[in-house]
């Protein structure tokens, strides 16, 4: 159990935010914003926590809109074979990889665990998906998906996520959101923002 | 030969004098309150009513004194407060050989209550800590706002002694004899979790909690066996286990899959064996092999899978996600004429399947 406590605190971030320290917000700007190589549109009212930026291999951003135990949607650029969507806490636990021969309902699988393990918790919580369904980003061929997350404690989420895999990466957006008022109220938002991106290098 | 310790807290036990033991329950009242309206707690009535069954025909005059949660997650723990709120881990059902095995937990865990030994750690606890509540300092090792998280943390720090333990091993096993349950399963379910872990192929994972609260399990299993053999001799004559198989097999489904994302590979493939022993049908069996193959991803698992679907495909049991997933094996193998077959035979069978979108884009798309 205390192992479980590290690893979430690791993420607290992400997860519910910090108890006592505010993290530092900025206004995403409306408009096109590239995080590594992924260019997505966001509309008004997103704010970007920095904090959140440790817990990526490489580039990747978290934006709220009404705080981290709220909502938020993780913009996860280029993940590059053999590596897992989040930088792994514990070098004594072997966390879920992206390898390039991936077909969606891999990448499902490979989204549920890593959520589990890396932002709920294992044994606090169930992640579930469904609606795997085809989706373009521009020229890219890919996927979205709906998720619904069961935790122990504190309000469920429901979430919709989207990516495609493009030179052998994978380019994520997933939005999550507490149920159901800020999971009603801001869905469609995400899902702008989600069926926007591109890669910054096909314009 | 270790003496049998007596009970010391009787059925029907209420707090009425010591204020720290009454403040104890007051606050494990609230937090069985918050773990009664979790939502991973297992709300299914049959499983329920049958784990329940087992803990009053193991504690018999205790059994009122009891409330048993039992809670999706795929660790093998069960746990046991002061106050008689009991928590099985479903990966603890995944776990158990027989329903004497889970009777072997389930009475431990009631000798643990019967001898007090929650309260006691928890005086030794406060004593330790000497400031603050102990409440606080399971706040200070989470960090964030999650109350039920907060007192599991702190139920597996109440550790119990290595003497403790024993007695508990020995009082629990007394207890399912009693009731009628094998007690030979009381050693035989500690060379199962030896097994176990003889298995992962991580050796520097964490134990599960159990394990890791419960020192020595070699040691423990000779002197439960020697304790076993000379209180109630050789083996007993093998009972009925239908309505355990009964409940295993209607639960499997989730189990296997909350199993299988942890990704514990070698842990799940050893379970896998120990369930095909238990009458697992082949071809739920082969399914949820090849979904650990596929989900492992290593050098060869895309072909063993393939494999393994092919086997689940030909059994009556296998669900049909077999013939989805067996389709984008085919896919990406470059088969896609036999790849459409399989997505075709799945919507066949789930024609509103969630994921019919992505499925036909398949069938219709050109060859990878």
């Amino acid at each position: 159990m205390i192992r479980v406590a590290a690893t979430l605190l690791a993420f607290a971030a992400i997860a519910a935010g910090c108890q006592t320290v505010e993290p530092p917000y900025r206004l995403v700007s409306a408009g096109s914003v590239t995080v590594g190589g992924l260019t997505v549109t966001a509309g008004d009212g997103w704010n970007e926590n920095a904090r959140t930026k440790a817990n990526f291999n490489g580039p990747g951003a978290v934006w709220t809109r009404d705080g981290m135990r709220l909502d938020y949607l993780i913009v996860i650029p280029a993940v590059a074979d053999g590596s897992g969507i989040f930088k792994e806490p514990n070098a004594k636990v072997v966390y879920p990889k992206f390898h390039a021969t991936m077909l969606p309902n891999e990448i499902v699988t490979l989204i549920e665990a890593s959520l589990t393990r890396h932002v709920f918790g294992e044994g606090r919580s169930v992640v579930a998906s469904s609606n795997l369904r085809p989706a373009p980003y521009g020229a890219d061929k890919g996927f979205a998906f709906d998720v619904s997350v069961t935790v122990s404690d504190g309000p469920d989420r429901q979430g919709v996520v989207g990516g495609f895999v493009a030179d052998g990466k994978l380019n994520l957006v997933m939005f999550l959101a507490a149920v159901p008022y800020y999971w009603d109220k801001d869905r469609e938002r995400a899902e702008t923002v989600i069926a926007s991106a591109r890669r910054s290098s096909a314009g | 030969m270790p003496a049998v310790p007596p009970a010391v807290i009787p059925p029907g036990y209420h707090p009425v004098q010591a204020r720290d033991e009454r403040g104890l329950w007051l606050e494990l009242e609230d937090y069985e309150k918050a773990l009664s309206r979790s939502a991973l707690r297992v709300r299914d009535r049959t499983l329920n009513d049958y784990v329940e069954g087992l803990v009053c025909k193991v504690a018999r005059d205790y059994c009122a004194d009891f409330r048993v949660y039992v809670m999706r997650n795929p660790s093998f723990n069960a746990s046991m407060t002061a106050n008689g709120m009991m928590q099985v881990w479903t990966g603890l059902l995944t776990r158990v050989g027989s329903e004497d095995e889970l009777a072997t937990v389930l009475g431990h865990e009631i000798a643990h209550y019967e001898r007090a030994h929650t309260l006691a750690q928890f005086r030794k606890m406060k004593k330790d800590m000497a400031v603050g509540s102990i409440f606080d300092f399971g706040l200070l090792m989470i960090g964030v706002p999650v109350p039920a998280g907060q007192m599991t943390a702190m139920l597996n720090v109440l550790a119990f002694s290595r003497d403790e333990e024993q007695e508990a091993d020995l009082l629990g096993a007394r207890l399912m004899a009693d009731a009628g349950f094998d007690p030979h399963a009381t050693y035989q379910i500690w060379r199962d979790l030896i097994d176990e872990d003889a298995h992962a192929e991580i050796k520097r994972e964490a134990p599960s909690p159990f394990a890791k609260t419960h020192p020595g399990s070699e040691v423990r299993a000779q002197t439960l066996e020697s304790w076993v053999s000379a209180t109630y001799g050789g083996a007993a004559p093998a009972r009925d286990q239908t309505q355990f198989k009964a409940i295993l097999a209607a639960n499997m489904d989730w189990l296997m899959e909350d199993q299988i994302k942890t990704g514990r590979y070698g842990r799940t493939e050893y379970l896998l064996s120990r369930q095909q022993a238990l009458g697992m049908a082949p071809g739920a069996q082969h399914f949820y092999r090849a979904q650990m193959l596929q989900q492992r991803g290593a050098p060869g698992d895309d072909a063993a899978a393939k494999q393994e679907y092919e086997l689940a495909i030909a059994e009556p049991a296998a669900p049909s996600r077999a013939f989805r997933n067996l389709g984008y094996l085919l896919w990406k193998a470059n088969e896609t004429a036999a790849a459409r077959t399989q997505f075709a035979r799945y919507l066949e069978v789930e024609p509103s399947a969630s994921d019919r979108a992505m499925i036909e884009s398949y069938m219709t798309a050109e060859a990878p």
